[in-house]
């Protein structure tokens, strides 16, 4: 059974083009890698799944429901997805703690122990340390603490070990098969093919469309 | 149901705490606030005030008093006396109904002067148990004995102000104070000294200084045994009524020819102008209301300009429109409440000390009075302004496109 499904997605910018009819499935628990070059459109394809932009044509199915323009699904994004977003998107005034937690105002999902999800990523002694003064490694695991508190159905993950040195890869690796493992469906982003190696399937986006790759 | 409450809840929460995170944002936001809030205060303490401090003497008054006096004063025509005599036989056939008659003197005698002080007596002749009742004299006052006995018992007993009473050199009487005064007997003018058995409150403005010497005003209320058995001297007379029939009362001393002057009437006056700037301020306040709603509204698309990246986040993670309309909805609520206390603290402060000035520098008992039409029009603004600047910011806030400033970060 298909969990998403994404049907001859268009999408582009003005003129540039960026999407062009791009197919993919993914299954309740895959592990997804998806490589390409920059400016190939992989982030444009992360926030269409994300639920939080909109394409100009082609299916978009997620669970039962048939993503439609126009319409808000912010239940879908607070219940069922997790999205580490490339640029961290923390907000500076809040702690990090606070920040890890602020999809549970927004959900009725219990969430998990932050406490244990902080050590495991290394950065429980920076909780209750403002968001903003974090280095770059920090704030992306902070990101991916906020994307896993609600222990989503499909995490989306655009370059999350970008900034990260080889033990926190690790850490990153080990606790997205981990979720992937629970049943969580994970789609990536990389341009670490080590990483990659770690996924189920690894497609390249290239001219508007996904090929898979085999290692 | 009990989800949607602890949502509600947390939203509430999560709004404080945004409002304490982003207090920067809110500062402009504030000092305008404060400042427009404090001006419509200040302007509702500053008017009421301004009208209680005038008025309240005129409204104070018993509305049941009428004077009546002689049509053409510094002229003693017969006939006044014959028409004085026809009113009180009128007066005497109504119930509940009180009067006396009483007399001014001549001139205002020069009691005392030298290079630098000058005392002017005003000598008023009233029934010897008339004190308590009010006289006509520029306006009604009151004979108000604030020390000693409120009656005078032979005709040469009076009751003297404060004023005149300060200014008794006391070593001279040996206990019981006397005063010398001018009678006016037959054209003679002679000075006779009298007993002060009682002080009277004195008149408000009872000095005035001009070119280095000070005059005071000061009243002395004589028997009016005086005119009646010794035929002094005295410029006016007037009777003093008090009584519930003034409609009547008032249309039969015209119907004699005589003037006739009714605290009512000041009153109504006093209630009428009242009126006519209430008016007045209804418009300003309408003014004032319409600026504030303008400035507020831009005040707060400002800020919420600098937390359009914050809310297409929350939208990314998850928060429905729902969420963020509360969200800015309450924080709109906290810092306009907040904003309006603080307004409240220093409108009370400028009042308070704005007294103390007229106090110290004017000598003036200037009282702080708000009327309950200003209080519910104050909460009316505050309350319309804060709710509708809360829905206009939450609106403003759902405007946000989610992409559009996550990218933009
Ligand atoms: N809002 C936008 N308006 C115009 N062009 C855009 C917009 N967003 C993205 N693009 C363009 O779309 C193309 C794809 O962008 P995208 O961010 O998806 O690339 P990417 O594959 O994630 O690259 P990278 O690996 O560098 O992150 C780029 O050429 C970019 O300039
Ligand atoms: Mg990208």
């Amino acid at each position: 059974m298909n969990f998403i499904v994404l049907k001859d997605i268009f999408k582009s910018y003005g003129d540039t083009s960026v999407l062009r009819g791009l197919n993919l499935e993914i299954q309740k628990n895959d592990f997804t890698a998806i490589v390409g070059k920059s400016g190939a459109g992989k982030s444009t394809l992360m926030n269409i799944l994300g639920l939080v932009e909109y394409f100009d044509a082609g299916h978009y199915y997620f669970g039962e429901t048939e993503i439609l323009s126009g319409r808000d699904y912010s239940h879908l994004r607070s219940n069922q997805i997790g999205f580490v977003f490339q640029n961290y998107n923390l907000i500076s005034s809040l702690t990090c703690k606070e920040y890890i937690l602020l999809p549970t105002l927004y959900s009725k999902c219990p969430p998990c122990d932050v406490y244990n999800l902080a050590q495991m990523l290394d950065i429980e002694h920076l909780l209750s340390m403002p968001v903003g003064v974090l280095s770059g490694g920090e704030k992306q695991r902070i990101a991916l603490a906020r994307a896993l508190v609600l222990k989503p159905k499909v995490i989306i993950a655009d370059e999350p070990t970008g900034n990260l040195d080889k033990d926190n890869k690790n850490i990153v690796i080990r606790l997205l098969t981990h979720a992937n493992e629970d049943g969580c469906a994970v789609v990536l982003i990389t341009h670490d093919y080590y990483i990659a190696s770690n996924a189920d399937k690894i497609f390249e986006l290239r001219d508007g469309i996904l090929h898979e790759k085999y290692l | 149901m009990e989800y949607y409450m602890r949502s509600i809840y947390k939203t509430i929460k999560h709004s404080f705490l945004m409002v304490s995170r982003e207090l920067h944002t809110y500062t402009l936001l504030s000092v305008s606030i404060v400042l427009s809030f404090s001006f419509l205060l200040g302007f509702f303490v500053y008017f009421d005030s301004h009208i209680y401090n005038k008025y309240k003497e005129v409204l104070s008054l018993p509305s049941t008093i009428i004077h009546v006096s002689p049509s053409a004063l510094y002229n003693q025509n017969p006939v006044d006396h014959i028409k004085f005599q026809l009113l009180s036989d009128r007066l005497d056939r109504m119930n509940e109904t009180n009067y006396f008659s009483y007399f001014v003197s001549d001139e205002e005698l020069n009691h005392y002067s030298d290079d630098e002080n000058k005392v002017i007596v005003h000598q008023y002749f009233i029934p010897g148990d008339a004190a308590g009742s009010y006289l006509y004299s520029g306006g009604f006052k009151q004979i108000n004995v604030i020390e000693g006995s409120d009656t005078l018992v032979n005709p040469f007993e009076v009751l003297i102000d404060e004023r005149l009473f300060s200014m008794l050199p006391l070593q001279q009487t040996g206990g019981i104070p006397t005063v010398v005064l001018p009678v006016t007997i037959n054209g003679v003018t002679v000075l006779k000294e009298f007993t002060v058995v009682g002080i009277v409150s004195g008149r408000k403005e009872s000095i005035s200084t001009s070119s280095g010497v000070a005059t005071h005003y000061c009243d002395v209320y004589m028997s009016r045994d005086l005119i009646i058995d010794y035929s002094c001297n005295y410029s006016e007379m007037g009777i003093c009524i008090v009584s519930p029939y003034i409609v009547q009362i008032t249309q039969l001393v015209r119907s004699l020819g005589l003037e006739v002057i009714t605290t009512d009437y000041f009153q109504r006056q006093a209630v009428d102008q009242i009126r006519n700037q209430i008016i007045l301020k209804g418009s300003i306040v309408i003014i004032m209301f319409t600026l504030l709603g303008l400035n507020l509204y831009s005040s707060f698309s400002n800020v919420l300009k600098e937390r359009r990246y914050e809310i297409g986040v929350k939208r990314a993670v998850g928060a429905s429109k729902k969420d963020i309309i509360t969200q800015f909805f309450f924080e709109g609520i906290v810092v306009m409440g907040a904003n309006i206390c603080i307004t409240l603290l220093l409108v009370l402060n400028l009042a308070v000390i704005y007294k103390l000035i007229q106090r110290v520098f004017y000598n003036s008992q200037w009282i702080i009075n708000i009327n309950p039409h200003s209080i519910t029009l104050f909460a009316f603004c505050a309350i319309t302004l804060s709710l509708s600047s809360g829905f206009v910011f939450a609106f403003q806030s759902t405007q946000v496109e989610i992409i559009k400033y996550i990218k933009a970060e």
